[in-house]
């Protein structure tokens, strides 16, 4: 089953037209109404572009500029950065077309000539500070102490020409708030600007007002051993939660009413611009209706899709489809539970006993292989000796296990087993960790809000199709979902991200360091000098009851006097010579 | 309240003691021996082992520099060797006159007579002969009077020679050698002006891109039949590639839709089929560059870019055309720091056609005119308009240029000339900053390049001395490089951001109190030594 699991992605074929040299680019948005009452819209942008040689990556059409020279400038074949706001709730809506970490998320694939681990450090720095540009993201602040190389978790999705070793780069930014401008350089990406197309329902003040948005830039190629023929497929994707009692009150909704407006048309150079809306639950009437029924049949499950084609409809005025409600009683409803899911949490008294918490839950009747990838910040000390894996009171075997410790400043803990989760029940994985004072420029601003440990990672091969609507690793389209049945189904789904406070310290201790300091030398020094550096005398001079501001006067006023009282301060000045 | 103050409390309030007198009487001398001592150690203490202390260990980090040698560059004492031959019909004659004749200061220019005993039945063939004779190198020049019969005065080669007719005086040699072979004009701005010139320059970075962009504002309605990669790979490459010694540059191109360009347009009618045409007043085209820098987007590089743009406008908005003091002109024009743009206006059959029925219509480009207008465009763009010029007329060759040709000899003594006296400026300026600002930081890598450069401008000033033009160029490349590196890197700024004000604040309270005590018993030990 392992094997099958580290394998399953190697000997893919993947069907690709490579003959012909042509760009397309297609426009897609799945709404489906999730069964908690919430709506999930996810559109997916696709150009796929077949070239003949890689010099063509400098001649551009409907690919964006920077994404070609990318691909050009550096080895890398597979690239995704997901931005992400919210957490994907799997009990409720079932599984997401594409998984993403909260905050940012960016893995890439390099494969290359004489390419060595250092250069793809390198190029991995160099390329995720482009994408900070690209998306306004703050990627620029993955580096080496944050970044791990996963070994079971991650399969490619590309075909390179040779049999070369090919490196992996993973990090994710579990504080990065996404918003507004991410969206905008994001949506530049498109062939089309935001005035047609599917990309005009995209306004972010729509979007961020949703419970969960992601947007997603996934690259891939495909490169002909012989011809060195290239096919470059640049996915752009932006998955949003809608709750629809939130925006219009009711439990009806319609695309003006989410989006703001309705669709704009269709954008001109794409090659097919649909809509799809799950009609399974038949819960709701659509206005107007489609007339392109399709069943698709995965996995034993059974969806329907309402297929609307806006190259077919090519509406005049702005297009709505209105969503509503057939029964209007208002019944709660039992939501069946995914097959997998995952959560995590800290344990600790007080900043003392850390412990962190994994919880991996199966469903289904039979037993379910897993892979659990942590990546655990460098100043999370992490003790892999206490690592436990069990369910209920039983012992669980690690079947793989590959770990590399952390190293402060330098490298984080990066830990990745696999283990059998028995048929409905809850494993738990938990490991010790110290609570520790980082140096005080490490501290992010409002140091007291707490470090974020980014989501672990739970992969499995699911061997039913229930809720889920991931596009098959061959395919592209969403309709290449349609009627997809394969002997199993590759599942990623992201746990929390864990945020935790950390002993900080007062900040204001260099300003008070400076003070107390100062302070101290300040009474220390001075006593000390004049103790050992002056002599005593006698002073002569009968005003010693007078106090000091009197004495200042009668200074002023021997000063005024003149002469007459000089010889009287030479034999106040003291140490005298002799 | 200072410790003189303490002691003469101290004191007053010992004075009411009886028994004070007494201590002061018995006080024995060495007592007083000892407390000079102690003043004397504090001193020694605070000011020869603290202070030193203190100025090691918040010192910046600053490698030593040549500053003297720097400042001692100038660039008016770069001279230029240049041998000049001349051939023909009393030639030692053209040679004593012209080596009376005065040159701009930075011509070290040699010239040598070529007996008549070298001879050959023709132009190419004696030029052959004399280049067998290791003479003609890179940055020499050859005049040859041959008896025949031209129109012109002088007829330019490809190569490193011209031939005049034999009446040529020696003024009239002068005059072309002056103006046209060695340009003494533009060498002078290249050495005189090169604080204009900034590092995004494209006429002297060492490597930049080339984007043609395609704009086109309705593409469902209008498809445009052009194929940029053509432009790139049958046009501009290989002119760009004779100056690969000079410059490294990758052309790119792209499709960009809906791009509204905003600017204001006047509907003129005219007598044409459609009836009508639109004007763009020359005053506008800025707002046309505005609009279109934000629709073109950026690339992944640093490098600087000079961007051709091609912009078909809609069959409602044409024919467009730009107007120049209220006639038609030229339908492009050149930005210096952004590109070219250049507008296509559809077939006007077509889009009456077009608007009439509302119906998709194809735009064929002319591959040919567009590649053309480029092409000038570019050599505006890249300041190379002196050097395509076929003197005495106003027409641009592009062909002629090769390596071994006296163009490309000027154009590398330019950028030579603009590298070195850039590369002064920068360095010099760096010192005068570093002197000025005493917090910057020079670490090793920083220091090295400013080192090297120095060492590089030197030794291209020397082999511009010499003779050895190419070489010369090399090191004054790698002299810009270095010193542009250096002037531009982040660690100069490390310690920026927290200045010397915020110093005091830490160290006067600090101090304060140990300093002022130890300085007021300098007074006292000056009593003691001094009475």
């Amino acid at each position: 089953m392992f094997s099958r699991l580290k394998f399953c992605f190697l000997i893919l074929v993947i069907s690709v037209n490579l003959s012909e040299q042509s760009e397309q680019y297609h426009e897609e948005l799945f709404i489906k109404p999730l069964p908690n009452g919430f709506v999930n819209t996810f559109f997916q942008f696709t150009t796929r572009w077949n070239m003949a040689s890689r010099e063509d990556l400098l001649h551009t059409k409907l690919t964006p500029r920077p994404i070609a020279e990318v691909l050009y400038n550096y080895d890398v074949k597979e690239l995704n950065i997901a931005l992400t706001q919210g957490l994907w709730r799997y009990e409720l809506w079932g599984y997401p077309v594409v998984d993403s970490a909260p905050g940012a998320e960016a893995w890439a694939w390099f494969n290359g000539d004489n390419l060595t681990e250092s250069h793809v450090s390198r190029q991995w720095k160099d390329l995720t500070s482009t994408f900070s540009g690209i998306l306004c993201a703050s990627l620029n602040n993955i580096d080496e102490a944050n970044t791990v190389q996963p070994k079971y978790s991650f399969r490619p999705r590309f075909v390179a020409p040779k049999n070369t070793k090919s490196f992996i780069k993973y990090s994710t930014l579990p504080r990065e708030n996404v918003c507004t401008e991410n969206l905008t350089p994001w949506k530049k990406l498109l062939p089309c600007s935001s005035e047609q197309g599917f990309a005009s329902l995209l306004n972010s003040g729509y979007v961020h007002n949703t419970n969960y948005h992601s947007v997603k830039v996934a690259i891939r190629t495909f490169q002909e051993a012989k011809t060195g023929e290239l096919t470059m497929e640049l996915v752009l994707s932006a998955n949003l939660v809608f709750d629809p009692i939130l925006i219009s009150s009711s439990k009806d909704y319609s695309i003006r009413k989410i989006f703001g407006q309705g669709l704009n048309g269709v954008c001109p150079m794409s090659s097919s611009s649909k809509i799809y809306v799950d009609i399974t639950e038949d819960k709701f009437e659509l206005v107007p209706d489609s007339d392109d029924v399709k069943e698709s049949t995965r996995g034993a499950s059974t969806t329907k899709f309402a297929i609307y084609d806006m190259k077919v409809i090519s509406p005049n005025d702005l297009f709505n489809i209105a969503f509503v409600k057939k029964d209007k009683q208002n019944l709660v409803p039992i939501i069946p539970p995914p097959i997998l899911t995952a959560h995590r949490y800290i344990l600790a008294k007080g900043q003392e006993e850390g412990k962190i918490m994994t919880e991996v839950t199966n469903n289904h009747w039979a037993d379910l292989n897993v892979v659990l990838q942590e990546n655990i910040p460098w100043f999370v000390p992490s003790y892999m000796h206490t690592l436990t894996v069990k369910n209920g009171n039983e012992v669980l075997k690690i079947k793989e296990f590959h770990y590399i410790p952390g190293n402060d400043r330098e490298r984080p803990y990066h830990l990745e087993i696999a283990f059998t989760v028995p048929a409905k029940s809850t494993v738990k994985v938990y490991f010790d960790f110290d609570y520790i004072f980082l140096k005080w420029t490490e501290y992010p601003p409002d140091a007291n809000h707490g470090h974020y440990i980014g989501s672990a990672v739970v992969t499995a091969l699911l061997p039913v199709a229930k809720n889920y609507t991931t596009i098959p690793v061959e395919g592209y389209l969403f309709e290449h979902s349609f009627n997809a049945s394969r002997p199993s189904y590759f599942i990623q789904i992201h746990t929390e991200s864990l945020l935790l406070s950390l002993p900080t310290p007062d900040f204001s201790m260099p300003y008070n360091v400076i003070c107390l300091t100062c302070t101290v030398i300040a009474l220390a020094f001075g006593p000390i000098h004049s103790v050992t550096t002056k002599i005593l005398t006698v002073d002569t001079d009968g005003d010693e009851n007078k106090g000091f501001i009197k004495k200042v006067i009668g200074k002023i006023r021997d000063k005024i006097k003149g002469k007459k009282s000089a010889p009287k301060e030479s034999v106040e000045e003291k140490p005298k010579s002799e | 309240m200072t410790t003189e103050d303490v002691t003469d409390r101290v004191s007053n309030k010992k004075d009411s003691d009886e028994n004070l007198e007494d201590i002061k009487i018995n006080q024995p001398k060495d007592t007083e021996k000892v407390k000079i001592y102690s003043t004397i150690a504090f001193i020694v203490v605070v000011v020869g082992i603290g202070f030193p202390v203190w100025w090691k260990t918040t010192e910046v980090y600053r490698v030593s520099l040549p500053n003297s040698q720097i400042m001692s560059l100038d660039h008016t004492t770069i001279s230029i060797k240049s041998t000049v031959f001349v051939w023909g019909e009393n030639s030692e004659v053209s040679v004593k006159d012209l080596q009376k004749k005065t040159f701009p200061y930075f011509w070290s220019l040699n010239f040598i007579s070529i007996p008549s005993s070298v001879n050959a039945g023709s132009v190419t063939e004696l030029v052959e002969l004399i280049e067998k004779r290791g003479l003609l190198k890179s940055g020499d020049f050859l005049v040859i009077k041959w008896p025949q019969k031209f129109d012109n005065n002088v007829e330019f080669s490809d190569k490193r020679y011209a031939v005049v007719k034999t009446t040529a005086s020696s003024d009239a040699i002068f005059d072309i050698l002056n103006s046209h072979v060695l340009k003494s004009k533009q060498m002078e701005s290249a050495l005189e002006n090169s604080h204009s010139i900034t590092s995004r320059d494209t006429s002297i970075s060492t490597k930049y891109e080339i984007v043609l962009t395609v704009l086109i504002q309705s593409p469902q309605t209008h498809k445009i039949n052009f194929d940029p990669r053509k432009v790139a790979k049958e046009y501009i490459t290989p002119f760009l590639s004779k100056f690969s010694t000079l410059t490294n540059a990758t052309v790119k191109s792209q499709w960009k839709y809906q791009s509204r360009i905003d600017f204001t347009t006047k509907k003129i009618p005219d007598e044409s089929k459609i009836k009508r045409h639109y004007s763009v007043e020359e005053h506008i085209l800025p707002n046309i560059i505005t609009s279109i820098e934000s629709k073109i987007g950026s690339g992944i590089s640093n490098h600087p870019v000079v961007n051709l743009v091609i912009y078909v406008p809609p069959c409602t908005q044409s024919p467009l055309y730009i107007y120049q003091n209220g006639a038609k002109a030229e339908n492009s024009f050149v930005a210096s720091s952004f590109g070219g743009i250049l507008i296509y206006n559809p077939e006007e059959e077509q889009c009456i056609q077009q608007l009439e029925t509302n119906e998709p219509i194809d735009v064929d480009v002319s591959l040919e005119l567009v590649s053309k207008a480029f092409l000038r465009q570019l050599v505006e763009l890249m300041n190379l308009r002196e050097y395509f010029l076929v003197p005495g007329t106003n027409t641009l060759n592009l062909n002629k240029v090769e390596d071994e040709s006296w163009q490309f000899d000027c154009l590398l003594r330019r950028n030579t000339l603009v590298y070195l006296s850039t590369t002064i400026q920068t360095l010099q300026s760096l010192v005068r900053l570093l002197d000025g600002i005493s917090y910057i930081v020079i670490n090793d890598d920083v220091g090295q390049s400013i080192i090297e450069a120095n060492a590089n401008v030197r030794k291209s000033e020397r082999l511009l001395k010499n003779g050895h033009l190419k070489e010369a160029f090399e090191y004054a490349k790698k002299a810009y490089l270095a010193s542009e590196h250096a002037f531009f890197d982040y660690t100069l700024l490390a310690q920026l951001y927290f200045p010397d004000e915020q110093k005091y604040a830490i160290y006067i309270p600090l101090f304060l109190p140990v300093l002022v005590p130890v300085l007021s018993s300098i007074k006292t030990l000056k009593k003691h030594f001094f009475k």
